[in-house]
């Protein structure tokens, strides 16, 4: 169980406070939705859970704090790639096995095979799509409980994010656990099992897939709701637009 | 399965050439040292050969050897130079984790925290180290050299002492300036 008690994150020297008493558990097995519009403290969750950033409050991994001793229990996959671009597939499947005792070998080819990455070649020379795939790969056979992705899926085409959820959902063992920040509600709607709001780095909203079913709401609605957005909000700032430029005439 | 066998690989980031790393400390630490020998010998040399008459090479009378310090200053300047480019190497080292990508993401959340820095500092350290101990034997050989060669009446008494006052007061000069 990954809880994460009263987390608070102030950036200095301007004082930004980035997150604020944020309070969330995840259980093996869930498939968390993290969602939240730009600077709502999305990536900096993530990186407070992985010790990348100091922070006040606790994190905890099963009762204890996440350190160098059960990090491994913590896979990391980001937009901003944490792979070396010089370094190809295969090398850094060497590099993993030496660190992460529970490498998942097996996945690792399957997943290769399926995405037809080439195993020898210098990641530089990859497309960011493919760049993309390989990160989520190294997350997914680290052999990691809990498996943190950060936009993982920016700049890849609809249908090789289709594919990597449907494989996602199928190759995911009953134990581990996804945290995925992402802002494509709608496509992950059906992959994850709950959905967590973040604004301002505050946590707004917590709700269960199924909840939302139920209630016969879909999670843009949901979002909608719990941000209070404004329907009518785009087409009052085009109407205030257009009278300026009449006044203007 | 983790392995225990340390290579030059090992020693520096993933993806940099650890050979052509450790070659590069190798030749520069090789010529500073080189540089040190020659530049000592040379300035002995013109030391040595002002203590005689340059025509029947007689000893001048009441004439003194050269202090110690001033024969060995600068002879350890290529040896400061080396090891001060062990810094920005360490620095480099570190922000290769930051090029293209952010592999620093990485190389923090391993099980073996000391990885990060092992391959960070690792070859800058042994660069300083090789740097400072062979400044320390080099400095021994030429104090030997200096003392073995000049005739005992030319040498001042006290050359050890004078040798770390003035390094002292140099290094206490060179920080107060800096």
């Amino acid at each position: 169980m990954l809880e994460i008690k009263n987390v608070q994150k102030i950036y200095y020297p301007k004082r930004n406070t980035a997150l604020d008493g944020v309070r969330l558990t995840a259980a093996p097995g869930e498939i968390i939705g993290l969602f939240g519009e730009n600077g709502a403290g999305k990536t900096t969750l993530l990186k407070c859970i992985l010790n990348l950033l100091s922070y006040q409050g606790e994190i905890t991994l099963d009762g204890e704090p996440v350190t160098h001793k059960n990090i491994e229990r913590i896979s990391f996959a980001t937009c901003e790639h944490s792979f070396f671009p010089n370094l190809t597939p295969n090398a850094h499947r060497d590099f993993y096995k030496m660190h992460f005792p529970h490498w998942r070998e097996k996945r690792f080819q399957a997943l290769l095979e399926f995405f037809e990455l080439p195993g020898n070649r210098a990641l530089r020379s990859f497309s960011t799509g493919q760049k993309n795939q390989f990160e989520v790969i190294l997350a997914l056979c680290q052999g990691a409980d809990y498996i943190l992705m950060d936009e993982p899926f920016a700049g890849n085409d609809v249908f090789n994010r289709e594919d990597f959820y449907k494989v996602l959902l199928g190759i995911l063992e009953p134990n581990e656990t996804i945290l995925l920040s992402t802002h494509l509600l709608e496509e992950v709607e059906h992959f994850v099992s709950r959905a967590v709001l973040l604004r301002t780095g505050k946590l707004i909203g917590d709700v269960s897939t199924l909840d939302l079913e139920e209630q016969n709401k879909s999670l843009m609605d949901y979002v909608k709701e719990t941000y209070r957005y404004e329907p009518d909000r785009v087409s009052r700032a085009l109407e205030r637009l257009t009278e300026d430029e009449e006044d203007a005439s | 399965m983790r392995s225990k066998k340390i290579t030059f690989e090992h020693l520096v980031p993933l993806g940099l050439d650890g050979r052509k790393t450790c070659l590069g400390i190798v030749t520069a630490v090789f010529s500073s040292w080189v540089f040190s020998i020659v530049s000592f010998l040379g300035r002995y040399y013109g030391a040595h050969s002002n203590l005689f008459d340059p025509w029947n090479m007689y000893l001048r009378p009441g004439v003194v050897m050269q202090p110690f310090f001033q024969i060995w200053d600068s002879t350890s300047f290529l040896f400061a130079l080396t090891a001060f480019c062990m810094l920005p190497l360490a620095l480099w080292h570190y922000y290769y984790h930051f090029r293209d990508s952010r592999s620093i993401y990485l190389m923090r959340r391993l099980p073996d925290r000391w990885d990060l820095w092992r391959r960070c500092l690792a070859l800058p350290l042994l660069g300083l180290t090789a740097c400072f101990v062979l400044v320390v034997l080099n400095t021994l050989l030429f104090y030997a050299v200096y003392c073995f060669f000049t005739p005992r009446q030319c040498l001042e008494p006290g050359q050890w002492r004078m040798f770390w006052e003035n390094l002292f007061s140099v290094s206490v000069g060179g920080l107060y300036y800096a």
